[in-house]
């Protein structure tokens, strides 16, 4: 399998975890464009001490630190786009509670709960320990079913 | 703070990645190589810039004289007669752990002016080289010289000859060695730590 293919197997799913934290297609097309252009750059020292997955995952989160280096957080918590539900509004509501949280336990939720990371995958892509990201995940959830009965 | 019991999901938000990804890779890939490029050229210019620059730095790090004016020293200004010499001290410096500088302009008294010149022959004391040298012959008599010693013998031993005015580097007549001792100059001493 070369680089291309095992690209194209993660595309979708790192422009999904880029699209669900800073909320913006075209941004996330470009922050997933650069995780893929930094992955071929650290391909060679990649030494498989990890899945590839949780590699791509783990440079995606560099990009995104990056990413909010130069900008606010505050600007990513608009409506993410990409809507196709037939249950629009429900779904709606979710993107607009996802978007309500702050930026960490976003991602959290992202990587677990709509990427489908496991916990300890998404530990190690986020260089946080086991125990830590446990915890990180349950604010996070807790948080986003407190926001969400409020929405409603 | 641990967490107990399973944590479950708020809803089922794994229908947030249901949306159409658009063409990443191929584009991260032109980035990509993109970028190598842009690396590319720039390391070539860096390269380029430095086999330019070089042979300056090089002969910069490698001018004695430069060396003497950048290192730590004492300027001196102590005239020595002895033999056929009187030697003036400008400067004894510290090059380096191993060795030190000595710059001295020496003057043979008895030479013919324009006839003669006092050349310094190079050769290190001991014959056991500590570096490289610089003379510069300031006229027919004199000679300014950039001496380098070996840390830990204060002990300085200038070989010279005479040469014709016409024909230099050929030797005519041999002179005896100028030779001092930095810890016997008197009259402006020179602080040990620069030759020690």
């Amino acid at each position: 399998m070369d680089l291309e293919q095992i690209f194209r197997a993660h595309q979708k799913e790192i422009f999904v975890y880029f699209l669900r934290t800073v909320g913006d297609r075209d941004r996330a097309e470009d922050l997933a464009q650069e995780t893929f252009a930094r992955a071929c750059g650290s391909a060679l020292r990649f030494r498989g001490d990890s899945s590839v997955r949780t590699w791509m995952f783990s440079i995606a989160r560099r990009v995104l630190v990056d990413h909010y280096r130069r900008r606010s957080p505050e600007m990513s918590s608009s409506l993410p786009e990409g809507s196709r539900s037939t249950d629009e509004a429900t779904r709606l509501d979710v993107e607009r509670t996802l978007a309500a949280l702050p930026i960490a336990l976003r991602e959290a939720i992202v990587l677990c709960d709509v990427v489908g990371l496991s916990p300890s995958e998404a530990a190690d892509a986020t260089g946080l320990t086991a125990n830590a990201f446990r915890v990180r995940l349950h604010r996070a959830r807790k948080q986003f079913r407190e926001v969400y009965g409020d929405e409603r | 703070m641990s967490v107990e019991g399973p944590i479950e999901p708020p809803l089922r938000l794994s229908e947030l990645a249901d949306v159409d990804s658009p063409e990443i890779v191929k584009a991260a890939l032109r980035r990509f190589r993109r970028r190598v490029f842009v690396w590319t050229i720039w390391l070539v210019i860096a390269v380029l810039a430095a086999l330019l620059l070089a042979p300056t730095f090089n002969r910069e790090r490698n001018d004695l004289r430069l060396q003497f004016l950048r290192a730590p020293g004492e300027a001196t200004g102590a005239i020595i007669h002895q033999g056929p010499y009187d030697a003036t001290i400008l400067n004894v410096v510290r090059l380096n752990k191993l060795q030190y500088g000595v710059h001295l302009v020496a003057t043979a008294r008895s030479l013919e002016a324009g006839l003669q010149q006092l050349v310094y022959t190079g050769s290190i004391q001991d014959n056991k080289p500590v570096g490289g040298f610089s003379v510069e012959s300031v006229d027919g008599r004199s000679t300014e010289v950039w001496y380098l010693g070996r840390a830990g013998n204060p002990v300085v031993v200038i070989p010279f000859f005479v040469t014709s005015a016409e024909i230099l580097h050929k030797p005519v007549t041999d002179l005896p060695a100028l030779r001092f001792d930095l810890r016997k100059i008197g009259v402006l001493p020179v602080a040990p730590w620069t030759w020690r």
